[in-house]
């Protein structure tokens, strides 16, 4: 079974790009405090959310929760750096109030943060959800790279995301694009 | 709603006589980003290296990347600054595999932020990084090259293109 993005590394030559499907896109023309994809389709197998974010409030996680769920129901582990020689792990095990790690803000002028989150059997009801979500931003001297997996202890499918960072808002033209991966 | 396909081949060019580098030109800017795949190697131990560009390559003190890498039971990290040819990870003789994420490259707003994973066999190492391109020009022209010697025969360069709703 394909899938694509991120792991198509380990499959090179055996991509069946019929496979990937555009469902929605954010992209913010005026600083918000929040994007939201919802009536999310169930067609699929996997999701992916392709993004470049910023934030109005500086070097600040920009976070995801699930069908609305304000509750403690998420876990995250992250390994990063900053490039400054070292790695560093952090983790919330499992009292989190939503998946961090879902971006990064804090970028120089011009820059914007990259991030790539593959939200894995989203519609499966037999599963907590697990998703995993790489981030990165340089400002030419600085800069930082987060490889971020975690859990939602749900066994809903996923119909809505909700985009949030931890303070100030999403800045303008930050963009988030959904898309669908089909399964066999 | 969905809409359909959106995740398109470009382009792949298989490498048949080992080459300093290899450049894709004249990219259209009808997606949102793009992917490149990297299957095979270099003729010694070396790194892949790239430069992007809008007709032409840019060798300019430009780029800047940010780096992790976990090599055999070591973690480390590392960056560059003004970079002019910025750091795609290691490679060898033995196989490498690597992809590369060009995020809205063809906006002319933003600098250019790319993510970089991938694993190299013969160096035993596995890496990501973030490089960015500072410019607000749309990215039509990429070059993977390496810091020394040649980009291996039978590697394969795949540039798929993916468009958003």
């Amino acid at each position: 079974m394909p899938i694509l993005g991120v792991i198509a590394s380990a499959i090179t030559g055996n991509l069946n790009v019929n496979s990937y499907e555009s469902i929605m896109t954010a992209t913010v023309s005026t600083a918000v405090g929040y994007v939201e994809f919802t009536s999310i389709p169930s067609t699929f197998t996997h999701l992916q959310i392709r993004a470049i974010a910023d934030t109005t409030a500086g070097d600040v996680s920009i976070f995801a929760r699930f069908n609305g769920d304000t509750g403690s129901n998420y876990s995250w582990h992250t390994l990063y750096t900053d490039g400054g020689g070292s790695a560093y792990s952090d983790y919330n095990g499992v009292s989190s109030t939503s998946y961090t790690s879902f971006s990064r803000g804090g970028n120089a002028s011009g820059v914007f943060s990259a991030s790539v989150i593959d939200i894995l059997d989203y519609k499966d009801t037999n599963k907590y959800k697990t998703l995993r979500s790489f981030t990165g931003k340089d400002n030419n001297g600085s800069g930082i790279i987060w490889l971020s997996s975690g859990s939602w202890r749900n066994t809903n499918a996923i119909t809505s995301i909700t985009i949030t960072p931890d303070s100030g808002n999403l800045k303008t033209y930050t963009q988030f694009a959904l898309y669908g991966i089909k399964g066999s | 709603m969905a809409a359909g396909s959106t995740y398109t081949p470009i382009a792949t060019f298989t490498v048949s006589t080992a080459q300093a580098s290899y450049t894709f030109s004249t990219i259209s800017g009808s997606y949102t980003d793009l992917v490149l795949i990297i299957n095979g190697g270099t003729t010694t131990n070396n790194q892949f290296r790239l430069n992007v560009g809008n007709g032409s390559v840019d060798t300019g003190a430009n780029y800047g990347d940010t780096q992790i890498y976990g090599y055999s039971s070591t973690v480390g990290s590392g960056r560059e600054v003004n970079s002019t040819n910025p750091y795609l990870g290691v490679a060898s003789t033995t196989n490498s595999t690597r992809i590369i994420e060009f995020m809205n490259y063809a906006n002319t707003t933003t600098y250019k932020t790319l993510l970089n994973k991938g694993g190299d066999l013969g160096q035993s190492q596995y890496d990501a990084s973030v490089v960015v391109w500072r410019s607000t020009s749309a990215i039509n022209t990429i070059q993977i090259n390496t810091n020394a010697g040649n980009i291996s025969s039978g590697t394969t360069l795949s540039l798929y293109g993916i468009a958003a709703a």
